[in-house]
Order: C-alpha cells, then sequence, then structure tokens
C-alpha cells in the first residue's frame, strides 16, 4: 500500500506534463530582475553611507562585499579596482566579516572616510582577526510597534550590521537571515528590496500589550481583536501603532496552544 | 551544466568579471529544471514561475556570494524555493517565464494535471506537507536532508511526511469508489 502510493508519486513527478515550456525572454527578465533587486541595495547603502560614521563603517564593507558580487548593475560609486589584495577582502566581506578599516588598496573615497571606530565585531570562520562584543542581552524585550531593540522593520543591512548585535544565519530564499546576538531562536530576516521585513523571537519578548511566549491563544485573541487565524502560514494580528506590519503567532503542538514564537513582519518578500 | 558553471566560478578568484555571463549562463542551463520543479512545488506552473522568478532574481543579486558560501547554487535555489514557497512568499504576478499561459490571472489556467486525482490531491495538501512530500519523492532527500532543508526537527518531517501519506491515501479510496 505505502510502496503503491510512493511509486505513483515517483512516477506522477517523471511526468512530462511537469515540464513548462521556457519563454524566450526568461533568462533576460531574470538577469534584469536581479540587476533591479542588486541596483535598489546599492542605493540603500548608499543612503546609509550619508547618516553617520558609525553606519559607514557597515556600508563601506557592504560596498566590499557588492564589488564581488557580480556586476548585474553598473559599478557602484564606491568601486575597487581587482587586484591580488582586495580578493581576499572581499572574500572575507562576502562571509560576512566586517572590517571597519579599508585596506589600503581601497580608492580614496574609501579612504578618506575611514571611520572612528576601531574594528568591528568580525564573524568570518577564517583568517581575520576576531574581536570578540560580549553579547548583549535586549532588555526591552517590547515587540512592535516597529521594531524590536535598535532593530527596526524596513532598516538597511547596513544599519542593521551596524548594531553589532545581529550574527549571520546564512541565506534563505534571497532573503539574509541574521540571529540577534544572546537571543537563542530569535531571527531578522533583511530582504535586498524592503530591507528588514521580519523579526522573529521565540523568547525574550512580549508584545505592548502583554502577550508573550506561553501566552494562550485566548489572550492573544483578547488583547488582539482582528485577530485571524484562517490564514495559511501563521494566524495573525494588526499591529496597533504600525498600519504597515502585522504580528505572527506560533503556538505549540499541543492542546493548550500556547504562544510559542512571535513575528512582526513589515513589508518583505523572505522566506520563512 | 549548471554544475559546470559553478565549479568554474569557484576557480575565478576575479568572479566580478565573469558573473554577469555566468549568473546569464546559469539562469539559462538551470530554467527549465527549476520551472519544472517549481511546478510541482506550487501546484500550478504559473505560480511556480513566479517563484523561480522572485527566488533567481534575490540570489542573482549576491550571486558571488552565494557562489562563494554555497559551492552548489543550484542546490541553494531548490532549497531556498521549497522554504520561500512554505510561508512568508507573497504571490505576485509578474512577468511570466513560462511561454504558453496568459498573462491574465482572471481565468486560472487550467492545469494539465486537472484530471489527475493524485495531484489533486497533492495539491490540497498543506505547503508544509506538500513540500515534504516533493522534497522526499521529486529531489528524493532523506528525512533528515528535509529537515535540514527546511529547518524544521527531523521529527516533525516524520510526521508531516505520515500526516501527508494518510490524506493522499484517503483522498485517493475516495476518488477511486466515487469513480467506480
Amino acid at each position: 500500500m505505502d510502496d503503491d502510493l510512493e511509486d505513483e508519486l515517483k512516477r506522477l513527478f517523471e511526468d512530462e506534463r511537469l515540464d513548462v515550456r521556457v519563454s524566450p525572454d526568461a533568462e533576460r527578465t531574470v538577469v534584469a530582475g536581479a540587476r533591479r533587486v542588486r541596483r535598489r541595495r546599492t542605493a540603500f547603502v548608499t543612503a546609509a553611507a550619508v547618516v553617520s560614521a558609525g553606519v559607514l563603517a557597515a556600508s563601506t564593507v557592504f560596498a566590499v562585499r557588492e564589488q564581488g558580487t557580480a556586476k548585474l548593475a553598473e559599478p557602484p560609486t564606491l568601486a575597487i579596482t581587482s587586484s591580488s589584495t582586495t580578493v581576499s577582502t572581499s572574500e572575507q566581506a562576502a562571509q560576512g566579516t566586517s572590517v571597519a578599516q579599508p585596506p589600503s588598496t581601497e580608492t580614496t573615497k574609501l579612504n578618506t572616510s575611514t571611520p572612528p571606530s576601531g574594528k568591528k565585531e568580525t564573524t568570518s570562520s577564517s583568517t581575520s582577526p576576531r574581536t570578540s562584543v560580549p553579547p548583549t542581552i535586549i532588555t526591552n524585550k517590547v515587540l512592535g510597534p516597529v521594531g524590536y531593540g535598535p532593530f527596526r522593520l524596513g532598516m538597511s543591512e547596513a544599519e542593521l550590521l551596524a548594531t553589532q548585535l545581529a550574527e549571520p544565519a546564512g541565506d534563505v530564499g534571497g532573503c539574509a537571515k541574521y540571529e540577534i546576538k544572546g537571543i537563542a531562536g530569535s531571527a531578522l530576516y533583511y530582504s535586498p528590496s524592503y530591507g528588514l521585513g521580519l523579526i522573529v523571537l521565540t523568547s525574550n519578548v512580549r508584545t505592548p500589550a502583554g502577550i508573550t511566549i506561553g501566552s494562550t491563544e485566548d489572550q492573544v485573541r483578547n488583547k488582539y481583536p482582528d485577530y485571524n487565524d484562517t490564514v495559511v502560514s501563521h494566524p495573525r494580528a494588526a499591529v496597533p501603532g504600525n498600519s504597515t506590519a502585522v504580528y505572527e503567532f506560533t503556538y505549540s503542538a499541543d492542546e493548550q496552544r500556547t504562544v510559542t514564537g512571535l513575528t512582526l513582519m513589515g513589508t518583505q518578500d523572505c522566506a520563512g | 551544466m549548471a554544475m559546470m558553471v559553478s565549479t568554474h566560478l569557484a576557480h575565478a578568484p576575479k568572479a566580478g568579471e565573469a558573473s554577469v555571463d555566468d549568473f546569464g549562463e546559469f539562469v539559462r542551463a538551470a530554467l527549465p529544471g527549476l520551472l519544472r520543479y517549481g511546478h510541482a512545488l506550487a501546484g500550478n506552473p504559473h505560480d511556480g514561475a513566479d517563484l523561480v522568478q522572485s527566488v533567481l532574481e534575490k540570489v542573482g543579486s549576491r550571486w558571488t556570494t552565494v557562489v562563494r558560501t554555497t559551492g552548489d547554487p543550484l542546490a541553494y535555489v531548490r532549497r531556498a524555493m521549497a522554504n520561500t514557497n512554505i510561508s512568508h512568499w507573497r504571490r505576485r504576478r509578474r512577468e511570466s517565464l513560462c511561454a504558453d499561459l496568459p498573462e491574465t490571472a482572471a481565468a486560472p489556467q487550467p492545469d494539465a494535471f486537472d484530471n489527475e486525482p493524485l495531484w489533486q490531491a497533492l495539491r490540497a495538501l498543506p505547503q508544509r506537507q506538500r513540500a515534504v512530500i516533493v522534497l522526499r519523492y521529486y529531489e528524493g532527500l532523506s528525512e533528515a536532508e528535509i529537515a535540514q532543508t527546511l529547518k524544521v526537527s527531523p521529527g516533525t518531517v516524520k510526521s508531516q511526511a505520515s500526516k501527508a501519506m494518510a490524506t493522499l491515501r484517503t483522498r485517493l479510496s475516495g476518488t477511486t469508489e466515487e469513480g467506480r
């Protein structure tokens, strides 16, 4: 019985009717789309660079990383000449390493903007020096209406890195995932198109209305009258004071259905 | 083909120079397989194409990083698709990557599989369960690999898979009885 169904599934997935004819323009459409996404991100970086020296430290590193990330768009203004010494830099950067002082081979623009702070937190597992920043527990546990601790929905990746509290945790669906240092089970999803789009907490969190890990679904319902549990992904509720965000709730699988996770979701297109 | 692309890139230190072409080349080589896979994951060719496009655009915008850090961009893209399809992916109509489907979403295009009871039963599964089935029987991944891909525990994979199989079995036997 089992085997029959398994065989049928395998047969189904081999069926040629699953084939989709590729449009002649498809490749160009995708490459152009990738360029558009990248350009939007470059704009974020440039804007962030103006904000403050602290942010600049992160954004220049980001620009280094982007230089290595394909010339899908016109070269950014912070473009770095390719040479044997910069290759290793961009490799480190590609792994999320931030080194505040750009190597001397960078363009003059980078050199003149040497940030005042020393070395930033490094996250590379490779040869770069590792400066340990003690994990900071975010004591204000409130999630919403616009963010959590120093994290704000929509913030750029440079701003996110400048908090020094975000630990790279891989890529998901084209978005960069970070964990908040010192908070296990936390996740930040950064979308190249929309900035920080999701803040996920499974501990050290409460909403302004007092919903926290362990609250029951009935309590959630009481606090959030527009609570909607018919959505496909997760039950959700509007965020009072922020019309562009929603809360998503995850619950324990048992009958108690207590809250196990709270997500603040802004405009985004990331995977969960 | 796609593997050749990634191997080639891994050996090209100045990947910045070559990456535009290589991403395009990767897309060209990988698209037929990815669109097919997207069809299976999303349950219809149009949403499947949207899924492929949305993941590829983001991956392409960070192409060299993805190639360097993952080593196997094709596997990475497929996994990103599985994850993206499950939870937070917002359906957005866009230029279509498939040649023979109408642009308008007004009248849903009948799927070539619409009369296939197993396909219908599969489409009716919750996203997460369908993903587990697709990863298991389309991708041929083990339970442990599926758990890693979807970032859930092996126990969750096991329970989702058995729920899905039970539902499929029930729906199929129902159809067979009705059909007779």
